[in-house]
C-alpha cells in the first residue's frame, strides 16, 4: 500500500476513503454543514465506539458558528478551538487515517484544508468496579481491578500519590497491539529487576494476548514447572503492597489481572486480610495454610503408603480400624484413592464449569451421594472418602488459586511415589518438590527461600503474622525480601 | 541478590555443614563409641572430640583467611604444582565420592531395613542418586536452601522424638561416671570419626561465602549443632538400652527410638518420624558430597559440570554395590575414616605449609 496524501477537496477524500474502507459496512460518514463559512465538514468513525454526547455537542457547535465582524478567524482557526478539548493528531494521508479509523478515533475533514483531524471521542465499554471475585476477604477493601488498563492505572494512582510512583506504558504484540504497563516505585524497586522486567516484556512476540495470563507465560522464568512464578492478583491493596515491597507490577489492557513480579512462596501464601485482621488470628491462619498445602499434597500419599506397605507402622487400634473398613473393598489402596481423587477433581472441574446455582448442586450430588454409595457398594472404604474430602478442602484454602492448582497436581505425583516405594517414595516425592522449589526462580530472584522462616527480621512475616507495632511499623520494608 | 551469583550467607553454610555431618554418624554412633570405650562415658569423648576440632576449625579459618583463599583447587594448585595438584584433588573427589555412595548405600540398608523389605536396595540407591542429581543442577545455592529447610525440621523432629522418651530413660545406666577412669576414654578418642564427616567441607566452601568475617561463627554455629544432637543422642541412647545392649544392635538410635511407644497420639510409633527425617538427613549428606565430588571434577579437568554430575551417576552407584554384607559396609566406612583425617588436617596444613614458604620465598 502506497502513502497517499490527503486531497484538499472534501468529495475527493469521501471518495478515497470510501474505497480504501470498501468491505467496512460499520465506518460511518457524516457530513455536517458550518452556515457561518458556508462549508462542510466531514466525520469518519467506527459506529459502536464512539461516544455520542460529546460528538453532538461538537457538531451543535460547529453548525452554530458564524462569522464575527470585529475580528474574523479563519475556518481552519475556528474549527481548532471548537475540537480543541478532543484533537490528538493531524494526519496528511490516506493510510493514517485509516489505521486511526480502526483504532476506534473520529476524524474530521473540512472542505478546503488538506490536514484532517484526529478526535478522541472513544466511549470505552467497561463494566462497573466491584468485588473482585476470585479473591475474596472478610475484611478489607472490597474493590477489584476491570479490564480498562487506564481505569485501573487511576485506581492505584487514586491512593498512592507519591511522585516516584512510576507507569511506564508499551504497546506489545505483533498483529493486535495491547497496552501493558509497568508500575514500580522508583528507588524500591532494583535497578536490575526494572531492566530485567522491560526487556522480558519488549521481547514477547505474540500476535494477540487476551488476558495477563497469556502474558504471564511468555515472560516467567522456565515454563516447565508446576509452580506459577508470577502472582497475579484482582485487588488494588495487593497491588499497592507489593509496590511497596519494591516489585515491579504488570498490567495489561484487557485483564483484570494485574501481575506481580518477583514472586516468593511466603507471599503466595498470604493474603491480604492476615493484615487487616489481629495479628493472633492471621498468624493462626497463615501457619494453617502452610499446613493445608503439606495435607493437599502428601495425606492421600502416606494413607497409600502406610496401608500398603507398612501396616505395622500404625497404633495397633488404628491399623485395626483401617483394616475393617478396607475388609470387602477388591481395590489395592492406590487404586481406591485414584478413583475416589479423580473423581473429586472432575466434579469440581465439573462445578466450576456450570452456571452456579446447578454447581452447587453436582458438587453436593456428587460429594454426598457419590461418595456414600461407593462406600455402601464397597468399592472404596470410608476412611478413604474422608481422606480425599480433607485433601478437597485443604486445596482451597491457597489464596492463589493457581498455586492451588499447582499442588492438586503434585498430588497425584504424591500418590505414585507411594504407591512405588511406600514411604521411602512419599519421602522421596517430598525431596524432588522441595529440590525443585530450590532451584525455581521468579525474575532471577530466588522462588523458594527457607532463610525467610530462620532469618533475624524476616521470620516474623514468613510463617507467622507477627505484630508490626514498631517504629513506623512498616511491616512490608521487612517482609520476603531481606535475604533475598 | 539472585539466585545465579553462586554465594551462600553464613546462615546457609551452618546449616550445610549441620547437614553434612548429620548422616549416618548419628544413627550408629552410640554403638560405634561403646564399642571402643566398653563403657558408659561415650559422651565426654564426644565433647572432648567436638571442643578439639572446633579449636583446629578456629585455627584453619585464621589460614585460609592469612592466604585469602577464594578457591580451595586454585590453592592446592600453588602449593603442589600442576601435576601433584591433579592427583591430590582426584583423591579428594575419590573420597567425596566414596562417603557419597556410602551415606547413600547406608541409607538403602536403614530403608530395606526398616520400610521397604522387599523391593531391591539397587531401586532405592538408584532413585535416591538421581533426585541428588536433580537438585544438584542448581548447585551450591540450592543445595544450601534444602539444607537450611530441612535442618530446623530436622532438628525439631528429633528433639520432639527425645522429649517423649523421657519416661523410658534411666540416667543409672550412665553410672558411674568415668568409672573405668580416664584412659578408656583417652583411648576412645579417635573413634566415632564418622560422626564428624562433613566438617571438612568448609575448606572447599570457604570461598563462597559472602561475608568472609562470618565464616567463623557459621562454620561452629553447624559443627555445634550436630555434636549437641549427638551428645543428647549418645546419652539418651545408652541410658536407655545400657551398654552391652548398644553394642549388639545395628542402628542403636533408632533401636532406642522403637523399645517405647506413647499413647494418646495419633502415632505411637515414633521411628516413623525419625526414618523420614533421616532420609531427608542422609539425602543432604549424599547430596552434599556428591556435589563437591562433581565440583572438584570441574576444577580439575576443567570440563562441564553438567557432565560431571551424569559420570558420577554410574560411579557412585557401582561403589554403592561393591561391599555385600554389613561388615563389609563398616570396613567401606574405616577406609573412609583414614582418609578423613588427612583431608580435614593433613592436607590443609601442608598446603599452608607450602604455599606459606613460596610466598615468602617470592616476596623475600
Amino acid at each position: 500500500m502506497q502513502t497517499k496524501t490527503l486531497h484538499k477537496r472534501l468529495d475527493q477524500k469521501q471518495e478515497n476513503l470510501k474505497s480504501l474502507l470498501d468491505m467496512q459496512d460499520d465506518v460511518v460518514f457524516k457530513e455536517v454543514f458550518i452556515p457561518g463559512y458556508e462549508s462542510t465538514g466531514l466525520f469518519v468513525f467506527v459506529n459502536g465506539t464512539m461516544d455520542y454526547p460529546a460528538f453532538n455537542e461538537i457538531v451543535l457547535d460547529l453548525s452554530a458558528a458564524q462569522v464575527e465582524t470585529n475580528h474574523p478567524i479563519s475556518i481552519e482557526q475556528l474549527v481548532l478551538s471548537k475540537i480543541c478539548p478532543v484533537r490528538e493528531q493531524d494526519i496528511e494521508t490516506y493510510e493514517k487515517a485509516k489505521e486511526y479509523i480502526f483504532d476506534g478515533k473520529t476524524l474530521l475533514f473540512i472542505d478546503g484544508i488538506v490536514t484532517g483531524y484526529v478526535l478522541n471521542l472513544e466511549k470505552e465499554k467497561i463494566r462497573a468496579l466491584s468485588e473482585p471475585s476470585t479473591e475474596r476477604v472478610v475484611r478489607g477493601p472490597k474493590i477489584g481491578f476491570i479490564e480498562s488498563l487506564q481505569e485501573n492505572i487511576g485506581l492505584i494512582r487514586q491512593y498512592s500519590s507519591h511522585p516516584s510512583l512510576i507507569v511506564k506504558q508499551h504497546k506489545i504484540g505483533t498483529m493486535e497491539k495491547r497496552e501493558v504497563a509497568l508500575i514500580y516505585y522508583e528507588g524500591k524497586a532494583s535497578d536490575s529487576l526494572i531492566k530485567e522486567v522491560n526487556q522480558r516484556v519488549n521481547e514477547v512476540k505474540a500476535t494477540d494476548l487476551q488476558d495477563s495470563g497469556m502474558l504471564e507465560e511468555l515472560i516467567e522464568d522456565t515454563a516447565f514447572s508446576p509452580f506459577p512464578q508470577i502472582q497475579n492478583t484482582e485487588r488494588p491493596d495487593k497491588v499497592l503492597a507489593a509496590l511497596q515491597e519494591g516489585r515491579v507490577v504488570i498490567m495489561m489492557d484487557g485483564s483484570p489481572f494485574a501481575l506481580m513480579a518477583p514472586t516468593t512462596i511466603t507471599m503466595l501464601l498470604q493474603s491480604p486480610d492476615d493484615y487487616y485482621e489481629r495479628w493472633v488470628a492471621g498468624s493462626f491462619l497463615r501457619a494453617l495454610r502452610y499446613f493445608s498445602l503439606f495435607v493437599t499434597v502428601f495425606l492421600s500419599g502416606i494413607y497409600i503408603s502406610l496401608v500398603s506397605f507398612n501396616p505395622g507402622l500404625l497404633p495397633t487400634e488404628l491399623a485395626m480400624t483401617i483394616a475393617g473398613t478396607r475388609e470387602n473393598v477388591p481395590f489395592p489402596p492406590f487404586v481406591e484413592a485414584i478413583i475416589m481423587e479423580l473423581t473429586i477433581e472432575l466434579l469440581r472441574e465439573a462445578g466450576i464449569r456450570l452456571p452456579s446455582p446447578i454447581g452447587q448442586t453436582v458438587g453436593l450430588v456428587g460429594g454426598v451421594i457419590i461418595g456414600q454409595a461407593a462406600v455402601q457398594a464397597n468399592i472404596v472404604s470410608s476412611l478413604m472418602v474422608i481422606i480425599v474430602s480433607i485433601t478437597t478442602i485443604t486445596s482451597f484454602t491457597v489464596p492463589q488459586y493457581s498455586f492451588g492448582l499447582a499442588f492438586r497436581a503434585l498430588r497425584f505425583g504424591a500418590m505414585i511415589f507411594s504407591a512405588v516405594l511406600g514411604l521411602y517414595g512419599t519421602t522421596l516425592f517430598f525431596i524432588i518438590v522441595i529440590s525443585h522449589l530450590s532451584k525455581l526462580t521468579s525474575f532471577q530472584e530466588p522462588y523458594f527461600q527457607p532463610m525467610d522462616f530462620i532469618g533475624k527480621k524476616t521470620w516474623k512475616d514468613a510463617f507467622f503474622r507477627l505484630p508490626k507495632r514498631k517504629k513506623g511499623g512498616n511491616i512490608l520494608e521487612s517482609s520476603g525480601r531481606q535475604n533475598s | 541478590m539472585s539466585q545465579a551469583d553462586g554465594k551462600i550467607l553464613s546462615g546457609e553454610l551452618a546449616a550445610i555443614i549441620s547437614c553434612s555431618m548429620l548422616g549416618v554418624g548419628m544413627l550408629t554412633l552410640p554403638r560405634t563409641i561403646t564399642e571402643k570405650i566398653n563403657s558408659s562415658d561415650g559422651w565426654i569423648v564426644l565433647i572432648f572430640n567436638g571442643v578439639l576440632i572446633s579449636l583446629f576449625i578456629c585455627l584453619l579459618i585464621v589460614m585460609l583467611k592469612k592466604h585469602q583463599v577464594t578457591n580451595y583447587y586454585a590453592y592446592m594448585e600453588e602449593a603442589f604444582g600442576k601435576w601433584l595438584y591433579k592427583m591430590v584433588g582426584l583423591i579428594v573427589v575419590v573420597y567425596f565420592t566414596g562417603v557419597a555412595s556410602f551415606e547413600v548405600l547406608a541409607m538403602g540398608e536403614m530403608v530395606r531395613f526398616y520400610l521397604l523389605e522387599e523391593t531391591p536396595v539397587e531401586i532405592v540407591i538408584l532413585t535416591m542418586i538421581l533426585a541428588t542429581v536433580h537438585l544438584l543442577t542448581g548447585k551450591i545455592k540450592a543445595i544450601a536452601k534444602v539444607c537450611v529447610f530441612f535442618l530446623p525440621l530436622t532438628i525439631v523432629i528429633v528433639l520432639l522424638i527425645y522429649l517423649l522418651s523421657i519416661k523410658v530413660i534411666d540416667i543409672k545406666n550412665l553410672q558411674p561416671v568415668l568409672g573405668k577412669g580416664f584412659l578408656p576414654v583417652m583411648k576412645g578418642m579417635g573413634s566415632g570419626t564418622l560422626s564428624f564427616f562433613g566438617i571438612e567441607l568448609f575448606i572447599f566452601m570457604f570461598g563462597t561465602v559472602k561475608n568472609k568475617n562470618k565464616v567463623k561463627s557459621g562454620v561452629l554455629i553447624g559443627f555445634f549443632i550436630p555434636v549437641i544432637l549427638y551428645v543428647i543422642t549418645y546419652v539418651l541412647v545408652v541410658a536407655t538400652l545400657t551398654v552391652p545392649e548398644v553394642k549388639s544392635v545395628t542402628w542403636p538410635t533408632i533401636s532406642f527410638v522403637q523399645s517405647y511407644e506413647v499413647k494418646g497420639i495419633f502415632i505411637e510409633r515414633l521411628e516413623l518420624f525419625l526414618l523420614i527425617t533421616w532420609i531427608l538427613q542422609f539425602f543432604c549428606t549424599h547430596a552434599i558430597y556428591y556435589y563437591f565430588a562433581a565440583e572438584g571434577l570441574t576444577e580439575i579437568f576443567n570440563n562441564s559440570y553438567t557432565t560431571n554430575l551424569i559420570v558420577l551417576v554410574p560411579l557412585v552407584f557401582f561403589l554403592a554395590k561393591i561391599p555385600k554384607n554389613t561388615i563389609e559396609i563398616f570396613t567401606f566406612s574405616d577406609i573412609l575414616g583414614y582418609i578423613f583425617p588427612f583431608i580435614l588436617i593433613g592436607l590443609p596444613i601442608i598446603t599452608f605449609i607450602i604455599v606459606q614458604l613460596k610466598r615468602s620465598r617470592r616476596s623475600g
